[in-house]
């Protein structure tokens, strides 16, 4: 709607009375039109901007106006939302979305949209429940296929599906993964839980550099970019620097082996047992008797990994 | 003078570089064919020393009619609460406390008019926003700081410096997302590749670079992860360009690191005199940090006094008692770096801009006929020290210094009021017209676009920025 909030847009189907009707539905006070930063006189009367899903009744208080935006938003009518959620599902699970880019789902065609609409149909036909819609997703042959690179243009018309694409943890899948090894392994071998897990957090320098926007900037569509001063950030900032030192200082309490904590190390960060090879390169890290420091070096080296940091 | 062939060896590297920039990121954002060419560049660099808080004119670098401190008196009458001194320019008078800064006045600009928009409430965060990126917020997009304007526009100058460089002590304090990483220190839309790099204590700048685990450590470790990058099965599927991004970041970092220009970060490397006549705390360090990068080859670097609400330069109460210490902190810093811009050489092209977010006055909150909602109260007469002080919000006149770089040397811009409220009265510059300035002497047109989300964003707003001539050397076009 950002376009229609000055004019007519000119790239879809929003106007500028769409825009200052939903402003209305929302505000305390009457608003009045303003095509750029000009007062055009006429107030604006509330209204959904789908308008064929129904009207709002401007003289109703604020708060029922409010929920009849919320009816018409999650309206099994409303066949832009169902969709626009999927797409967002199906983009999270996939590193692109069925129609890209995310933010622009009226200007594109969808590469695939038997599949789009019946995703929004079985996310109506499951009462909106998310997690059924990641279960479905998830089970599919299509998630399963192995990973791939994304090498094609970003808007979905031209784009054929080949695999989930790769893409980056996210701050916080990096920062929590880091802070599951620095758990006391439990006594009965059970998944190791954070207490908290660092969405709850605020945010930090380390997470900033690592993609997540302040909370002042809207951002649906996160940046993940590999920059020197990312790269300066984790081989010299303090954060990364406490988080593994932690871990290792943890990882050394147990009365496992060395080559056991290899192991569980590889299992926590990577999702997989050590081959071999790598199980010598780490006992040559490790040294004899492994260090808190030696340790470190390992679980940093790991954390460094382009196989760490991007999801497959 | 302007250049007249239409690329450039200049332009052409730029492009060049952009490209490969380009298939680097997939978030590139494209540049749009400038409206005007790009004028010749009078600086290379630029530092920015940012007074966060709002910096009162009347208390500093214009000073009115003073009237000392009694028991009662009107508040109304309290125009400046130092006396006026001398500067190295006959015209131009400073206020007291400011003797070093107004030993160096002969060589630089001072502007005494600049001026911001008034909002229902004038407040630090948006006005902070504004003068760093010459958008007023809520925005739709993601406005880039200038210093990455400049990053992404003109590139680095060295290398293996960062191009744009944060130096703010706040960082350290903490980490709490509004305090610590303020919305306005970023690249916005232009991507991470042109983000601040930040240093929090310039004192230990050299930390940042110099490994923080050792470089035993450091090269164990590195040996170690390239090691493991070999051997991990990942490499086989995995080889992509986004593995080769990380590594190369990784490379890039670790160039940085080992380049000799990373002793320019490490300030022990001063004579101890020299260390200490610019240590005035952490402000005063990060001057003498931003003459060593500008030397390294840095291209735009920022040394913020510290932001803290109703700290430093936020004078809400104490004025007068407050400004003796500021003026401690930033009068024998400033005034030295730009002696020693000058003695090496380097003043000529290195833009040196001295600004706050609005100014303040003892009264007026807002502007005269705009009052703004919010502000202080303000009692008609003063009965303790404690009111003594410019303490309300005031976005009608606000000094800006600026040296070297192209700018005019013993000059002042602009007039305002002797009455109260001190206004601009006669050539106002809004922010449009400041950045023109500043990119123009930086070689950048007021109507540099960048496309996102299908439109042009301007680097100074909708490109209607024009160069303030009366301040510049060279000559502006049209």
């Amino acid at each position: 709607m950002k376009c229609s909030s000055c004019h007519d847009s000119f790239i879809d189907r929003w106007t500028l009375q769409d825009a200052w009707g939903l402003a209305a539905a929302f505000g305390d006070e009457p608003v009045e039109i303003h095509r750029y930063q000009t007062s055009t006189g006429e107030m604006a009367r509330a209204r959904f901007p789908l308008r064929e899903l129904g009207d709002i009744d401007s003289q109703a208080n604020v708060a029922a106006r409010r929920r009849r935006v919320a009816e018409l938003l999650t309206s099994p009518d409303n066949g832009l939302f169902s969709r626009t959620l999927v797409n967002r599902l199906w983009a999270r699970l996939f590193g692109r979305g069925i129609v890209e880019p995310l933010d622009e789902m009226m200007e594109h065609e969808p590469w695939n949209s038997e599949l789009l609409d019946w995703l929004a149909s079985e996310l109506i036909r499951q009462d909106y429940d998310v997690k059924q819609m990641l279960r479905l997703i998830t089970t599919s042959q299509a998630y399963q296929m192995p990973a791939v690179v994304r090498t094609q243009p970003d808007e979905s018309e031209s784009y054929v599906f080949r695999g989930p694409e790769m893409r980056w943890l996210t701050a916080e899948q990096f920062v929590d993964s880091l802070r599951l090894l620095g758990q006391p392994p439990a006594a009965d071998a059970s998944p190791v839980r954070l207490p908290e897990r660092s969405w709850q957090q605020t945010g930090s320098r380390l997470m900033t550099m690592l993609g997540r926007p302040t909370r002042d900037v809207v951002v649906s569509v996160r940046v993940h970019e590999r920059t020197p001063l990312l790269a300066l950030e984790l081989i010299n900032g303090s954060e990364l620097e406490d988080l593994t030192m932690r871990s290792a200082r943890i990882q050394l309490q147990s009365p496992d082996t060395a080559d056991a904590i290899v192991t569980r190390v590889y299992s926590i960060l990577l999702s997989r047992r050590p081959t071999s090879d790598e199980q010598r390169i780490a006992a040559g890290i490790l040294g004899s008797p492994a260090t808190q420091e030696s340790l470190n070096e390992l679980i940093w080296s790991l954390a460094m990994l382009p196989e760490f940091q991007l999801v497959p | 003078m302007f250049r007249n062939e239409s690329l450039d060896r200049r332009d052409c590297l730029k492009s060049l570089a952009g490209a490969a920039t380009a298939a680097m990121t997939m978030n590139y954002v494209p540049c749009l064919a400038s409206a005007e060419m790009a004028p010749e560049p009078t600086a290379d660099s630029m530092i920015l020393l940012w007074m966060a808080g709002g910096m009162a004119h009347t208390d500093t670098f214009d000073p009115k009619h003073y009237v000392p401190f009694s028991p009662g008196i009107e508040t109304k009458r309290v125009l400046s609460t130092f006396p006026a001194i001398d500067t190295t320019v006959d015209s131009i008078k400073f206020t007291a406390g400011l003797e070093e800064i107004a030993s160096v006045m002969d060589q630089g600009t001072l502007i005494r008019t600049f001026t911001c928009p008034v909002t229902e409430h004038i407040t630090h965060a948006k006005h902070q926003y504004h003068w760093h990126t010459g958008y007023f917020p809520p925005l739709t997009v993601a406005a880039p700081h200038i210093g990455a304007v400049m990053a992404r526009t003109l590139g680095p100058r060295h290398p293996d410096v960062p191009a744009f460089i944060d130096i703010a002590e706040t960082f350290a304090e903490s980490a709490r997302e509004t305090a610590g990483l303020r919305a306005f220190l970023t690249s916005g839309f232009l991507g991470a590749e042109y983000a601040p790099f930040f240093v929090p204590r310039a004192a230990d700048a050299v930390r940042q670079l110099d490994s923080r685990v050792g470089a035993r450590r450091d090269a164990s470790r590195m040996r170690a992860f390239r090691e493991l990058v070999k051997a991990s099965p990942a490499g086989d599927y995995v080889s992509s360009h986004q593995q080769e991004s990380m590594l190369r970041a990784i490379e890039r970092a670790e160039q940085l690191m080992n380049s000799p220009v990373a002793k320019s970060f490490d300030l022990s490397l001063e004579p101890k005199a020299t260390y200490d006549y610019y240590n005035t705390g952490p402000f005063g360090l990060g001057c003498l940090l931003a003459r060593r990068l500008v030397e390294a080859g840095a291209r735009f670097i920022e040394v913020h006094t510290p932001y803290k609400p109703f700290g430093y330069w936020d004078t809400h109460e104490n004025g007068h008692a407050t400004m003796v210490g500021l003026k401690k902190l930033i009068d024998r810093p400033v005034a030295q770096l730009i002696r020693d811009l000058r003695d090496r050489g380097l003043l000529n092209r290195t833009l040196v801009v001295l600004a706050s977010e609005f100014s303040r006055d003892v009264i007026m909150e807002g502007k005269e006929n705009k009052f703004s909602e919010g502000g202080v109260k303000v009692s008609a007469t003063m009965t303790e020290e404690k009111h003594y002080g410019m303490h309300a919000h005031f976005a009608d006149a606000g000094s800006v210094l600026m040296w070297g770089g192209g700018v005019k040397e013993g000059v002042a811009y602009g007039e305002t009021q002797n009455e109260q409220p001190c206004k601009s009265i006669a050539n106002p510059v809004e922010i449009e017209d400041l950045h023109a300035t500043i990119y123009h002497a930086m070689g950048i047109s007021p109507k540099q676009a960048y496309e996102i989300e299908r439109r042009p964003f301007y680097v100074t707003r909708d490109g209607v920025g024009r160069p303030v001539q009366a301040v510049l050397q060279s000559m502006v076009s049209g």
